[in-house]
């Protein structure tokens, strides 16, 4: 496996009031397509075939999205479900433009992708998710090379995954919707995985998977008795798949109790008290890490996604106090990959 | 023969300043007339037996339960909020599905004890008796793996280095 080109383990989160009004649902993937009408709606979740089929056969679907959609919901370990958003194409918007849809509609979800092929499209795409740090984007890439040159200034994104497939199918996102499928809360699912019903490549040899590895671009191919797998399943900067879901996953969940807390003392009439420039080990800062950050950590330690965590509390500095932060600092080794990750939360009063 | 641990300089205990005790993650307080929080485990660590010869085999029980007993004036906030997280919780396992995380955590800042689950499960209320004088009332929750070796923290701050 290649050196992670971007080895920071530090993550800095800022835990905003969460705008979800329920549990987020991390176990759903969305693509996005430039032609589909979905007959005026934002997007559309399908649980069953007949389902897309249906929208096909009336015109609000296009061809592509269907098969794409289809192929997900059909390949090995399918997710329960997979959402459709559209964009216009024509009109002058693109994928980027698609995944701010669902943002914007408080859609839950957690995987994304596109049908374009456009580098353009891709960038943007990767762009906008990089930025948002909640999702996690699988674009399809042709180039035996590696990372096409025109998404080089992607190489170092950590939230989107390069998928070298020849065949103009949507694996990226079978692939990644059947592995973000499972319930993260639960079991901790590793990013290699069988997928099924696409076209074998024909172009990889030793030297093209050299290539690709070495620009962490994932490829599908045999792998013991599965006929079809994709095997590393890294992000472009070098982190697995699910190292990225354990992140957003703990950050999510952070978020949401913090924000459940938040409202609880709003309703009791109580407030955390920041403290003075210089505290440390707060009563905030206990409390919001004993309600917000250990349970969390602990079910990722129970799903096997964490090996250890450990919590400090960081001196309140001037910022924090004119910012109204309350900052907890967890170390969280990460299983499979036994890295280190930092995260510096900075609870919002 | 003395030694070292005899002359240790005088540790403060502070209940009200020194804890902090909170459920779903509100601090606790109005506590009882003497008591505030009792622990039980739910077995000891290990159990021995001896065999018929004497052969002594012993038995890591992997029983990780604890029982937190909360005690708070029948007068105090928390006793109210209290009451209304397990009516919640109590209404929502009715409703069907998973019992919802309700995280429970003890902290005392100067010895460093700690306990700390990301469930606490009601299991005992407290009756709303009235006598002349105001009293306290009890809620037994279950902290099903807070005893899991490495939670928990005993004086973590007592030692000198």
């Amino acid at each position: 496996m290649a050196t992670p080109t971007h080895d920071s383990s530090n993550v800095v989160i800022n835990i905003f009031l969460a705008t979800l009004a329920s549990v987020a649902n991390l176990r759903v993937s969305a693509l996005a397509d430039g032609t589909s009408t979905l007959g005026g709606d934002t997007y559309r979740e399908y649980t069953t075939l007949s389902g897309i089929a249906a929208d096909l056969a009336a015109a609000e679907l296009s061809a592509t999205h269907a098969a794409g959609l289809s192929a997900a919901l059909s390949s090995s370990n399918p997710p329960r479900s997979v959402i459709a958003v559209a964009y216009d194409k024509a009109g002058g918007e693109d994928s980027a433009d698609a995944f701010q849809k669902l943002l914007t509609a408080n859609v839950s979800f957690l995987g994304f992708s596109t049908t374009d092929v456009d580098s353009a499209d891709i960038l943007a795409a990767g762009a906008a998710v990089e930025a948002d740090k909640k999702h996690l984007f699988s674009f399809r890439t042709t180039d035996t090379s590696g990372l096409p040159a025109a998404l080089s200034a992607m190489a170092d994104y950590e939230y989107s995954m390069g998928v070298y497939h020849e065949a103009t199918e949507q694996l990226p996102f079978a692939h990644l919707a059947s592995r973000l499928g499972y319930d993260p809360d639960a079991t901790f699912a590793m990013g290699p995985g069988r997928v099924s019903g696409f076209t074998a490549n024909t172009s990889i040899d030793e030297t093209v998977k050299t290539a690709l590895k070495t620009d962490n671009i994932s490829f599908m191919a045999a792998y013991g008795t599965a006929s079809q797998f994709v095997s590393d399943a890294y992000t472009l900067s070098g982190r697995g798949l699910e190292e990225m879901v354990t992140v957003i996953l703990a950050e999510t969940r952070m978020r949401e109790r913090a924000t459940a807390m938040y409202l609880t003392y709003s309703d009791i009439g109580a407030a955390l008290d920041v403290g003075s420039e210089g505290d440390q080990g707060t009563d905030a800062q206990i409390i919001l890490a004993g309600e917000a950050v250990e349970p969390v950590m602990e079910i990722l330690l129970r799903t096997g996604r964490i090996s250890a965590y450990e919590i400090t509390f960081p001196v309140i500095t001037a910022t924090d106090v004119s910012n109204a932060n309350i900052p907890v600092n967890v170390d969280i080794t990460l299983a499979r990959s036994g890295r280190v990750l930092t995260v510096n939360a900075y609870f919002h009063n | 023969m003395s030694t070292t641990f005899e002359l240790q300089v005088a540790q403060v205990y502070d209940l009200r300043h020194g804890n902090v005790i909170q459920l779903g993650g509100v601090r606790l307080g109005g506590f009882g007339e003497t008591a505030a929080v009792s622990y039980e485990y739910g077995s000891d660590l290990m159990e021995d037996m001896v065999s018929a010869d004497g052969f002594v085999t012993v038995s890591n029980l992997n029983d990780y339960r604890m029982r937190a007993t909360l005690t708070m004036m029948e007068t105090s906030r928390s006793y109210a909020y209290v009451a209304g997280l397990m009516t919640a919780q109590q209404l929502a396992i009715r409703a069907g599905g998973a019992i919802p995380l309700l995280s429970y955590q003890h902290t005392d800042k100067l010895n460093g004890d700690k306990v700390s689950s990301n469930q606490a499960i009601f299991l005992i209320r407290p009756s709303q008796t009235k006598e002349r004088t105001a009293g306290e009332r009890e809620f037994t929750i279950l902290l099903p793996y807070a005893a899991d070796i490495g939670k928990q923290a005993f004086g973590v701050k007592n030692l000198l280095r």
